[in-house]
Parts: C-alpha cells; sequence; structure tokens
C-alpha cells in the first residue's frame, strides 16, 4: 500500500473558522496580505531588478494557500478547480493548489464514530474488524479510513459536517475572491457559478455518488487495463461511502518511481480511452480528473476512484460543442460561424470588430486546443505544445476587448467539460504519454 | 414507586404539556402515588430536573468509557467523544431538554437546572486534566491549572445552548460547534504563544 500520503506538517487541524463570518474574515486576510507582497515586491525590485514576477506569484501563491487549506469543503473545491485550470493561472498558484488537493487538516476520530453512530447506529470497530483512527487521506469534504473485514480492504470516505450546507454562503464569498484572481467580470461569474454550485451539491451526496459509481464503472468495466472499486451499499450513506480498497501510486509518486515509457504510454492511453469513451457514449463524464483520483501500477495498470463530480452533457449542447472538433469544420469558415453563434461566442448583436476580433481568438483556440484530435496520434511528452497553450492563455488574459466584454463567452455547459480536458491534457503531459488519440466522436 | 419512575413520569408530563406540573400534589396524585414520596428524594420539580440532566451526565460518562477505543484515545479526544455521546443522549428527549433549559431560574454557568451536573463533570474533566498535564497535552500553568475545570465547564454550558437553539438538518452545527471549540480549547491549554510571551516578560522585569 503505497498510496498513504502522509505529511510529517500535517497536524489535525487546530481551529476550522465557522461561520460565514469568519470565514470571510479568512479571505479578507488572504487579500491584504496579497496587496502585502505587492507592495513587499515592488519595494525589493527598486533594491533588486532583477526580481521576477513569479517570485511574487509564489509568495501570493502561499499566503492565499495557507488561508485556503484552513478552509473546507466547497472553498477548498474551488481552490482544487484553479489549480486544474492551469492556462488560467501562474504557474506558482499552481503548485500550491495542487498540494490543496492532498492536504485538507483531518477531523477527529470521535466525530468519526459519532456519523456513524448516526448512520448505522455501531460504531466503525463493530461494523469492521480494523478501521484507521486517521484519516489516510484528506478528500476536500470528506476524509479517507481505511477499514479491513476478513481478507478485504476497504476505503471509507466520512463526509464533514454541514459541508452541504455551506456551500451556497461559501461560494458567495469565493466569488469576489475568483474575481480578483482570475480577472472576470461579475457577469461572467455570475453564469458559471449556479453550475459550480448545483455541481458540489451533488458531490455532497454520496448517495448519488455510489450510483454513479456503479453505473459508470459498470458501462466501462469492458475498457482495457482499467479498473474500478466495487461499491457497498449496506456500509454507505449519506455521508458515508465504502468502496474496495484499491492498490497504485498517484501521479507524483508513480513518476517518481521512473516507469518505463512503454509503461507510460499504455496508462496515458487507457485515460485516453477512459475519457473518449464517457464523453461520447455515455455523455456523462468522471469530470474530477485531479491526480489523486487515480492509481497507477507499475504493471501499466489503473484504478479509478471518486465519482463524486460527474458532468451529464445535454445532448442539445453535445450536438454544437463536438461540432467544433469536427475535423472539417475547422477548415470551413461558415460552417464554424455558425457553429460560434451557437456556443454563445459571439453574437449576433456584436460589432463588427467584435464578432472579427472574437472569431478570430476562438478559431485560435479551437485550433489549439484540438490538434490532438486531429491527428493520429500525439505525443503529450512535446512540452512545446503545452507552452503555445499557456501563452495563449497568457494572451487571451491579456485581451483587454475579452476582459470588457459586457457578455459571457461560451456556454456554462463547457465549464466542467473544459476542466475535464483541461485535466486530462495536463495528466498526459506530466506522463509524458505518446498515444493513438482517436476518438469515438460521432455526429448525434 | 421509586426515584426512576418519578423522572419517566415527569419527563412524559413534560414533554406532553411542554410545561412543568400544578403542583406536586397533583402531580403525584396522577401518576398514582403520594406526595410525601416526592419529597423524600426533592423538594421542588426544579431539583427534580436537575437531577435528570445529571443522571445525562453520568450516563454518558459511563458509555464513553465503555467503549473499547476509549482507553486509546487522548484527552482532546475523550473530551470530544463525552460532548458528542451527550448530545446524541439529549436528543432522545429533546423537548424536555430545550423546555427545561429555556425555563430556568439562575444562569446555567452558576446553577440553574445543571447545578448537579456541574459536579458530575467536575469530577469526570479533573480526572482528564490530571491525565493531560501527565502526557504534556495540557500546559501546567501555576494558578491557572486549578481554574481549567471550570473553563471546560462554561463550554459545555455553551455546546448544550447551542444544540438547544440549533435548527440545522441533524444538528449538524452542532456536531461542528463542538469539533471546533474543543480544539480551540486545546489549543489554547496546551503550551502556546502566551506561555513564551508570559515568560518573556517575566524575564524582562526579574533582572538582578
Amino acid at each position: 500500500m503505497a498510496d498513504e500520503i502522509k505529511d510529517p506538517n500535517l497536524k489535525v487541524q487546530s481551529s476550522i473558522p465557522t461561520s460565514k463570518v469568519e470565514r470571510a474574515t479568512k479571505f479578507v486576510k488572504t487579500g491584504v496580505k496579497v496587496g502585502a507582497n505587492y507592495v513587499k515586491h515592488y519595494a525589493q525590485k527598486v533594491v533588486n531588478p532583477n526580481l521576477s514576477k513569479e517570485d511574487l506569484d509564489k509568495a501570493n501563491a502561499e499566503d492565499i494557500y495557507g488561508a485556503l487549506s484552513e478552509l473546507k469543503g466547497s472553498a477548498l473545491k474551488v481552490a482544487q478547480m484553479m489549480s486544474m485550470d492551469k492556462n488560467l493561472l501562474p504557474q506558482a498558484y499552481t503548485d500550491k493548489f495542487t498540494m490543496a488537493q492532498y492536504s485538507a487538516p483531518p477531523l477527529s476520530y470521535p466525530l468519526v464514530v459519532k456519523t456513524f453512530q448516526t448512520y448505522f447506529g455501531k460504531s466503525p470497530t463493530e461494523i469492521f474488524d480494523t478501521f484507521t483512527k486517521e484519516a489516510v487521506n484528506a478528500a476536500s469534504i470528506g476524509q479517507v479510513h481505511k477499514a479491513s473485514k476478513g481478507e478485504k480492504y476497504f476505503a471509507v470516505k466520512v463526509q464533514y459536517p454541514g459541508v452541504a450546507e455551506s456551500i451556497s454562503s461559501d461560494l458567495k464569498m469565493v466569488k469576489p475572491f475568483a474575481k480578483q484572481i482570475l480577472g472576470l467580470q461579475e457577469k461572467d461569474l455570475q453564469m458559471y457559478m449556479g453550475e459550480v454550485e448545483q455541481m458540489l451539491i451533488a458531490e455532497t451526496d454520496y448517495e448519488l455518488e455510489l450510483k454513479r459509481g456503479v453505473e459508470i464503472s459498470q458501462a466501462c468495466a469492458h475498457l482495457p487495463n482499467i479498473d474500478f472499486p466495487q461499491y457497498y451499499p449496506e456500509y454507505s450513506s449519506k455521508r458515508i461511502l465504502t468502496m474496495d480498497w484499491l492498490t497504485g501510486q498517484h501521479l507524483n509518486e508513480f513518476l517518481a518511481t521512473n516507469p518505463s515509457q512503454e509503461v507510460r504510454n499504455k496508462i496515458g492511453q487507457s485515460l485516453w480511452d477512459f475519457y473518449d469513451y464517457q464523453m461520447h457514449e455515455l455523455l456523462s463524464v468522471h469530470a474530477d480528473p485531479h491526480p489523486g483520483n487515480f492509481l497507477m501500477r507499475a504493471d501499466g495498470t489503473m484504478g479509478i476512484i471518486d465519482f463524486g463530480c460527474v458532468k451529464v452533457i445535454p445532448l442539445e449542447y453535445y450536438r454544437v460543442h463536438f461540432k467544433v472538433i469536427n475535423p472539417q469544420i475547422i477548415d470551413d469558415d461558415k460552417m464554424m460561424l455558425d457553429a460560434f453563434y451557437e456556443l454563445g461566442f459571439i453574437y449576433e448583436d456584436d460589432t463588427e470588430h467584435e464578432k472579427e476580433l472574437f472569431t478570430n481568438i476562438f478559431k485560435d483556440m479551437i485550433r489549439l486546443t484540438v490538434s490532438p484530435f486531429r491527428q493520429e496520434t500525439f505525443d503529450f511528452g512535446n512540452n512545446e505544445y503545452f507552452k503555445m497553450l499557456y501563452d495563449f492563455g497568457e494572451k487571451l488574459a491579456k485581451t483587454p476587448e475579452l476582459k470588457n466584454s459586457t457578455k459571457p463567452r461560451g456556454s456554462k455547459e463547457a465549464l466542467y467539460l473544459n476542466r475535464t480536458y483541461f485535466g486530462l491534457y495536463s495528466m498526459l503531459n506530466q506522463l509524458k504519454a505518446n498515444i493513438r488519440t482517436h476518438t469515438s466522436w460521432k455526429a448525434r | 414507586m421509586d426515584i426512576k419512575d418519578i423522572k419517566t413520569h415527569y419527563i412524559d408530563y413534560v414533554l406532553q404539556n411542554s410545561k412543568r406540573p400544578e403542583s406536586i400534589y397533583l402531580f403525584m396524585k396522577n401518576i398514582g402515588g403520594e406526595e410525601k414520596t416526592f419529597y423524600e428524594h426533592y423538594t421542588t420539580f426544579y431539583d427534580l430536573e436537575a437531577a435528570i440532566w445529571s443522571d445525562t451526565f453520568k450516563d454518558t460518562i459511563e458509555k464513553i468509557q465503555q467503549e473499547q477505543v476509549y482507553e486509546g484515545y487522548t484527552v482532546r479526544e475523550k473530551i470530544l467523544s463525552f460532548y458528542f455521546t451527550l448530545i446524541e443522549n439529549l436528543k432522545a428527549v429533546r423537548s424536555f431538554a430545550t423546555y427545561s433549559f429555556k425555563n430556568q431560574k439562575d444562569f446555567p454557568l452558576d446553577g440553574g437546572v445543571l447545578k448537579e451536573s456541574k459536579q458530575t463533570f467536575h469530577d469526570f474533566v479533573s480526572q482528564l486534566i490530571t491525565e493531560g498535564v501527565y502526557t504534556g497535552e495540557i500546559a501546567d500553568r501555576t494558578f491557572l491549572t486549578e481554574r481549567y475545570a471550570g473553563a471546560i465547564w462554561w463550554e459545555t454550558v455553551f455546546i448544550i445552548r447551542f444544540w438547544i437553539y440549533d435548527s440545522s438538518k441533524n444538528f449538524e452545527r452542532t456536531d461542528a460547534a463542538i469539533e471546533k471549540s474543543v480544539n480551540l480549547a486545546f489549543d489554547l491549554l496546551g503550551k502556546n504563544i502566551a506561555d513564551a510571551t508570559f515568560d518573556f516578560i517575566k524575564f524582562l522585569f526579574s533582572k538582578n
């Protein structure tokens, strides 16, 4: 069992801010600190002109992470989401946030016992032969304990109390914060926040997660080299989820063992096929491709867990969204323009200048992002390609017309799909996988 | 008719009528007993309520000490488990507890319906504090150590009050309140910045 994550610095959380006021103070504190870092940065820059923007970002990221890691639930979730969208954030933020995916301070064992009592009328040790007193892994809205009964090992996820109720107020607080670091407009956020809220609320329902986990793992059972845990409804409830304990290592640990190119390709291929199949056959996707959910093994197989965040793609939207990766459309301006109107990239009442500008921006974006789809094989280890992606993201962030646009550009349905692809690309990049990028895309 | 019957009937009465009985005479008559039996044990309904609260405290302590994991717990975890179990026990008679707590004469910190429970809790927690000082979880501070039990009692009253007024589903906010307040308390009881500050100030003023 190599996948226990133990940070020696990770002590049981000393105090978790509860009320909205307390949480808000946390954010305010961060805001002030970030401001102070800017001051410090420019002051130091007077003395040392070689100081890079990256140093500043790093200082900021540390403070933001410090504040976020003391919060649980949705705030942490937002940090995770931002860490996935690598091209939206400078590298220094990303590294810090990636840490947030692993290390939220654990809650006490008596509370775990209490939760078991509430739902099963029994304590964990009455149900299982062994049950770890400390969490072996912290998830964003719960923590994982390892249990055993007879020969079998289980992963038991226990949710923090009150998470579901705090989502809405958490999101309201994150909003100005997200606006500041992402440089987004109020109105853009408004549209997307609803979608995020809905997905987060779904994520707190472990009964739903169990149902989806069973459905997707059955539907994907035929795909080679991947496996899923079995779920146990008799030991699960709204706030407790019990499944098989899967072996394997998380991406970073796995890479530290220097797996061969062949093995990395094999895993990369399974990842690609798994997502392609869900996207185009099931129309519902495991939309949380962060490295903590994939357990990789030396023989090139992989266990997949966590179906809390599943995006169901409406058929209507599917049609338009995947129109643009149609290999023909990209060279057909007329078809592409139609798709852009449908996707809300451009609007009839845009000025001619806006129309042209946005058409070009989104054309470039799509050319770039779908290029793996247009080739028989693709080498995700090619850092040139990812540099182009990041540069493009930077360029977008600096396009004043985009920032000042009074209309949201792009559908809310795309939010989690984009996040899924960012996550997938980024994992494939880290794996340096060279894979066959066929797609089962079809006109529906 | 023994004490236990009187208690059960009394809780029942308050649950059904949301108030205290008119008189001890009427109450005893209705349950088929004599007034003097009541006076053998209590003087007022108020004393009876205090005894019921205290029973809940005693039950709770007994229950957690029977749990297998209890011995292996740190002091912080023992207290957490006490609070979680206490609230669980109180849930069974929530309406009674709410009525009794909201309609007490004295401020519960000094007595009120919790006056007997306070002693029960004090005995329980004093032992834990000694244990905590021994294991180093709790800092031994001159003059202050003997006041710890009182401070934790204050927290107990806070938690009960929080639960009485909690309207969240499954009282999940009370769970969070317990977790957070105990963590805060133990951060204060353990060695912390105050000790270093005090030590430093003492040093400054004690120059030879």
